[in-house]
């Protein structure tokens, strides 16, 4: 969201600015880069789960709004913020990231009560209900920032970066990893006790864990990776099932940017950006995953070809400033109407 | 024009004066040609006269007068009062279809779902016209409990029209809540209706019985106890006094007591409610009109119809109603306490005070410049002013603005069940 704020703001120049409305301990507003502030709104009641609260600051940020796009549209913000776009007369665009909290949006339509549903892959129109009145803006992610930065040119690890949660896959990653391949695991913990499992089934691989790495430390990860690899799973590894894993995938994005070719399983939106066998693999099961990465681990230049071809389709399709023109104009054309 | 009329109330129907001046003025517009037709909540109790061609009694009303619901209130119900009632919505959109008003003429709509009903006529882009006579946007903007208020805040500001507020003193209690507002806001008197009455001829001598009459609610803010309390002085004192109150209210148990312990029973009466001509004929055999009234009473049709029958009101300084009728000239008024109200009745019977001038001019101005086919006019012209107001497609398809108001209605539930 903050990539696809920033892409808007360049796409639109000094004529756009977007304000980007997320809870906060405490009402404040900080810029975040040319034409994108974050207001930061205080959640009622206070310290409520995720997508229980409401913020009701909201409703005087949106005065000066031409268009409100709410994201994490199915939780009770993401519904009050809606309605109140609607009552104001704005458009009002919604976008589901997965994780909602809230059924009766659904169930009532809203995906074709507001103006315009935005789904960042064709998986995550299906989860919108393939409406008509879905656009799918692919991408969004910076590959200016985002490119190869190691001097080397070596790449001798393999890497998976995301949320530490059961259904990113990363057990199954770890069960595929073969013997002799490095790996590094970077992200936020989600789930402590799933942490602990990833570490007892790291034991005699050589797997380290980094923890919150920022933007550069992360590009540098990207830089050096063989392979960046998005294993989620539709079923996790205490059964639970999660119908839309992926909704967009955007680590895999972030890191073919970066040159390294990507290997995804078959699930949510993450084939949709992987075109199997060029820009890197897309793979059904923890065989096909472990015959990829020894592929992968074995081939240096195979690994380099699919890299070069993978950032070569993010600059084309996918990289910021081509989604932040295609929102924009999306944008224009509702606020026009 | 093809007026859709919607109240909370509606006569026999009704709560105070806001049902009554609805009616009257409906029939109003009707002996002039107009086709109205009343959108209005189920009947409560069911008296005579609820079932009427005219009348479309479908609505829910998720009231809060009724004794009976004292103390049951929960937040989800005032929800449905003030924010949103989707079966209304529902209602409402099943009348427009079906009857393709040129304007929408809206009365008090607390109780309703009242935000979500603007709204959807506002979505819908059909003309409206509020009639205030109490402090509904108040009541819709700033009932201070949790989420609720903050839904208004959220709805409020986007509702643009035309207000008639029957006072400036009402526009301002509501834009001192934050209510302010928005598009074309006048100013318009309350009224008397029926057959104007003769011109009195016969005027209080000072020394003899001071006959008082009060009409309206019988509860605390009307200022009975006031009235009991100053009348029990005189009577004390020997002056020769007595009141008679036309109404009925949850404290009339209360104030009939007070009356039985302070000795009244010979001087004061309560007569319960009766009929528009029989209250008519009442208070012109009245003297004074006692309204001790609280101050921010938006009008009030009772000052009026009082001093249209010749029988002066003696009203609270500051009331809505001493804007339009002046202190001293048409009406008198009186600081709204019993020391107050008890030497204005001494200096009246004592002659110090004379009635005749000030009933006489009273009556004449109200008759001339308050009857309901003078207001009316201008009633009329602000209807038609909407109805000819070039008007957009609607927003958005009637199945949406259900589905939006079902939304924020859930939305609600869920955050009010926690309050």
């Amino acid at each position: 969201m903050l990539n696809m704020a920033k892409a808007v703001a360049f796409a639109g120049g000094d004529g756009v600015t977007v304000e980007i409305i997320s809870p906060a301990p405490q009402a404040a507003v900080r810029s975040l880069g040319p034409g994108v502030t974050l207001r930061g709104v205080p959640m009622s009641p206070a310290g409520a789960a995720y997508g229980e609260g409401v913020s009701w600051e909201f409703v005087a940020a949106l005065e000066s709004a031409d268009l409100i796009h709410v994201h994490q549209v199915f939780t009770r913000m993401g519904e009050a913020a809606a309605i109140a776009g609607r009552m104001r007369g704005v458009p009002v665009c919604i976008t589901d990231h997965g994780g909602g909290t809230r059924t009766v949006g659904r169930r009532l339509g809203l995906v074709d009560m507001v103006d315009a549903a935005i789904a960042y892959s064709r998986c995550g129109a299906t989860a919108l209900g393939d409406s008509a009145n879905v656009t799918v803006i692919e991408g969004g992610v910076d590959a200016e920032f985002f490119h190869d930065t190691s001097a080397s040119g070596v790449r001798d690890r393999f890497l998976f970066v995301g949320r530490i949660m059961p259904h990113k896959g990363v057990d199954l990653l770890l069960r595929a990893l073969p013997d002799d391949a490095p790996l590094t695991v970077a992200g936020t913990v989600a789930d402590a006790t799933y942490l602990e499992l990833l570490h007892e089934l790291a034991r005699g691989h050589d797997v380290s864990f980094a923890t919150n790495p920022n933007d550069v430390e992360l590009r540098d990860l990207y830089s050096s990776a063989i392979a960046i690899v998005q294993p989620s799973v539709h079923i996790d590894v205490y059964g639970r099932v999660y119908q839309y894993p992926e909704l967009m995938g955007l680590v895999a994005l972030e890191g073919m940017a970066c040159g390294a070719p990507a290997v995804v399983l078959r699930t949510g939106a993450l084939p949709e950006y992987v075109d199997d066998g060029l820009t890197g693999f897309v793979v059904d099961n923890e065989a096909q995953l472990r015959d990829r990465l020894e592929l992968l681990a074995a081939d240096p230049e195979l690994c380099a070809a699919m890299g070069r071809a993978a950032r070569e389709r993010v600059l084309t399709l996918w990289d910021s400033r081509i989604a932040g023109e295609r929102m924009l104009r999306l944008y224009r054309r509702l606020a026009e109407n | 024009m093809r007026i859709l009329t919607i109240s909370n109330l509606y006569p026999p129907e009704r709560f105070g004066g806001w049902e009554l001046g609805c009616k009257q003025m409906v029939d109003e517009l009707r002996r002039r040609g107009h086709d109205v037709r009343v959108l209005t909540s189920t009947p409560r109790v069911f008296e005579d006269g609820a079932v009427n061609g005219d009348v479309v009694r479908l609505m829910r009303l998720e009231e809060s007068w009724d004794p009976a619901l004292i103390g049951t209130d929960t937040p989800l119900r005032r929800s449905r009062r003030v924010l949103v009632e989707p079966h209304n919505i529902e209602i409402l959109h099943q009348q427009l279809d079906t009857f393709e008003p040129d304007v929408v003429y809206v009365w008090n709509l607390l109780g309703l779902g009242a935000l979500a009903l603007l709204l959807a006529l506002r979505m819908r882009r059909l003309p409206w016209v509020v009639h205030l006579m109490d402090a509904m946007p108040l009541n819709l903007a700033s009932v201070a409990f949790g989420a609720h208020v903050r839904f208004a805040d959220m709805l409020f500001p986007v509702l643009e029209g035309t207000w008639i507020s029957c006072s400036q003193s009402l526009l301002d209690e509501n834009a001192a809540a934050n209510a302010v507002l928005r598009g074309n806001v006048v100013t318009v008197s309350n009224w008397i209706s029926g057959p104007r009455p003769a011109m009195r001829t016969h005027w209080y001598e000072p020394g003899s019985t001071l006959r008082c009459a009060y009409s309206g609610q019988i509860f605390t803010p009307k200022g009975i106890g006031i009235m009991l309390e100053s009348v029990g002085t005189l009577v004390a004192e020997g002056l020769p006094i007595e009141v008679d109150l036309y109404g009925d209210g949850l404290e009339r148990f209360q104030y009939e007591s007070m009356a039985l312990q302070l000795g009244l029973s010979d001087v004061v009466r309560f007569h319960g409610q009766v009929g528009q001509d029989a209250l008519m004929s009442a208070l012109a055999a009245h003297d004074v009109f006692l309204f001790p009234t609280e101050m921010r009473e938006p009008f009030g049709f009772a000052p009026l119809e009082a001093a249209a029958a010749g029988c002066v009101p003696l009203v609270t300084g500051g009331a809505g109603v001493t804007e339009w009728l002046v202190s001293g000239v048409h009406l008198l008024t009186v600081r709204r306490d019993a020391a107050h109200l008890t030497d204005a009745l001494r200096r009246i019977i004592d002659g110090t005070l004379p009635l005749e001038p000030v009933g006489r001019r009273g009556q004449r101005v109200v008759l001339d410049d308050f009857h309901i086919e003078v207001v009316a006019d201008k009633v009329e012209a602000l209807l038609q002013a909407e109805a000819e107001r070039p008007r957009d497609a609607a927003e958005m398809s009637w199945r949406d603005i259900g589905r939006w108001a079902r939304l924020t209605e859930l939305l609600a539930d869920s955050l009010l069940a926690g309050d």
